[in-house]
């Protein structure tokens, strides 16, 4: 519990699909955001869920987080698309900009990059290649 | 945005929009910047809506600056909010008429926009990317004559929102080609995660000034507009009721307008004595020395705010540095990408332009 009206669970990355059936039983029927953080540091890349609803008014006001750790050197996760369609564009962003691997998600090119592109910028590690007077 | 689609005959049968041509890593972008740096840099990707995600950002930050901020610029930031909303619908309205064939509409609505766009000048003095709300406030006090410049570009615009439904929401071709055309169920659009006047036009009465009312707008009578039919058409209603709505907020705003700073005191103590002589008497704000490197707590911050495309949301972790560790920034239209795949399905190829313009889809927002 982070605020009245912010609600947070951290699960297991292996648990994730089951307790968001649970929650989205509850009524909260579509997922606002997905992120991934990288933490270079501790070797892990957080994934949070933002989750709520649109036809229940009174869980409209909440905002729940469904949290999990990843480890660094596989980020691998459980799509979550087949019970939030809403998932699916942040999901294949998080794939594209963050490299984390969904399972269920039906495609896996690049979202905003190009094909050849390198690396994945959202991570701390990602080195900028600076163009012009930076250069 | 590529369009990929998939025919029987000149039936949709898989649709598929292909986004990214005008990704300009704002995220990663931001993760270099200072707090203050990031604003300009947050309002690019929706050029004719930059208040509102100006707005969205701002709020977040606040919340781990812990700051309060005064009535007079709570009032002043739902204003430019306002107008925003207004001149967003007008650019969305003016391509959608272009899209399906009506230049009149086009020309009108851009030509429209301008009374908007000064407003915005005379406010803030920028037209499109004002900067103008920042941590503790607005930039600049209310000029003196904005009252009633404004409340002549308010009534000029209820006038040419009559004339927008002869030439072209009452038009029978406009009607022909829009009703009945992309119809997205009640259900399908919450379960897609549609948003804003995309999403109220079928049905679902989600707005975010009223759920979780920020600023002001507890205070402000305003409905909710929302339609039943979830089809293009109902989108143009949409639209078109909440530039009504937004004129009735923005007349009560100019009513309602508290005395007072528009800077919280937190920071305007800040200001050295010389300056703050120059900031009485101007009116525009120079910023604290502080605001060179703000250092917010360590911690998260989340915000929702209703931009005229729909919710704009922001995430931010911050390490307490003076840049941000992660700023999650989730716009409108990238959230209403999946509507093209669920709207054109079953629909003739012929339809893609009606339901595009009703999407009020603006690539680089979608991008970021």
């Amino acid at each position: 519990m982070v605020s009245p009206t912010c609600l947070s669970a951290t699960v297991d990355a292996t648990k994730i699909v089951e307790v968001a059936q649970k929650i989205n039983s509850l009524g909260f029927d579509h997922v606002k955001s997905v992120t991934a953080t990288d933490f270079l540091q501790e070797n892990k890349i957080d994934i949070v869920y933002h989750i709520s609803s649109f036809l229940n008014i009174e869980l409209a006001k909440v905002i729940l987080e469904l949290r999990t750790s990843l480890d660094r050197q596989d980020p691998k996760i459980h799509s979550l698309i087949d019970i939030w369609p809403s998932a699916e564009y942040p999901e294949r962003e998080t794939l594209d900009l963050m490299g984390v691997t969904f399972d269920g998600l039906p495609q896996k090119e690049r979202l905003f990059l190009m094909e050849n592109f390198e690396g994945f910028p959202l991570r701390k590690d990602f080195k900028i290649k600076t163009e012009g007077i930076d250069a | 945005m590529r369009l990929v689609a998939e025919v029987d005959g000149d039936i949709i049968v898989r649709f598929e929009p292909n986004i990214g041509y005008v990704h300009r890593a704002v995220e990663k972008i931001a993760e270099t910047k200072t707090y203050l740096q990031i604003i300009p840099l947050v309002e690019r990707p929706a050029l004719p809506d930059s208040a509102n995600h100006n707005l969205g950002y701002v709020l977040a930050l606040e919340k781990l600056l812990d700051v309060e901020v005064p009535p007079r610029a709570q009032y002043l930031r739902m204003l430019l909010c306002e107008m925003n909303r207004i001149h967003s619908h007008l650019y969305g309205l003016g391509i959608f008429g272009n899209m399906i064939g009506s230049s009149t509409m086009f020309e009108w609505a851009f030509q429209d926009r301008e009374p908007f766009l000064e407003l915005a000048q005379q406010l803030t003095g920028a037209r499109l990317t004002c900067s103008y709300i920042v941590p503790g406030g607005v930039r600049r006090n209310l000029p003196q004559d904005f009252k009633s410049n404004a409340l002549k570009a308010l009534i000029y615009m209820e006038k040419r929102l009559i004339d927008y439904n002869k030439i072209f929401v009452n038009n029978p071709v406009t009607i022909a080609r829009l009703q009945g055309v992309g119809v997205i169920k009640k259900t399908d659009a919450a379960r897609i995660g549609m948003v804003g006047p995309n999403l109220r036009a079928s049905g679902v009465p989600y707005d975010v000034r009223k759920i979780e009312p920020y600023c002001a707008y507890s205070d402000i009578d305003f409905d909710a507009v929302t339609e039943e039919a979830g089809d293009s058409y109902a989108r143009l209603l949409v639209r078109r009721e909440e530039m009504k709505q937004s004129i009735k907020i923005i007349r009560q705003i100019l009513d309602k307008m508290p005395d007072g700073s528009y800077f919280a005191d937190k920071y305007m103590k800040l200001i050295p004595p010389k300056m703050k002589q120059l900031v009485d008497q101007s009116g525009i704000l120079r910023f604290p020395a502080v605001f060179s490197a703000l250092k917010p707590a360590k911690g998260e911050a989340i915000s929702r705010v209703e931009a005229s495309r729909g919710e704009v949301f922001y995430y931010i972790v911050s390490d307490g540095t003076p840049q941000p560790y992660r700023l999650r920034m989730i716009t409108p239209s990238f959230k209403n990408v999946i509507a093209f795949k669920n709207a054109l399905l079953g629909g003739r190829l012929a339809d893609i332009p009606a339901v595009y313009g009703s999407l009020d889809y603006f690539p680089p927002e979608a991008d970021r």
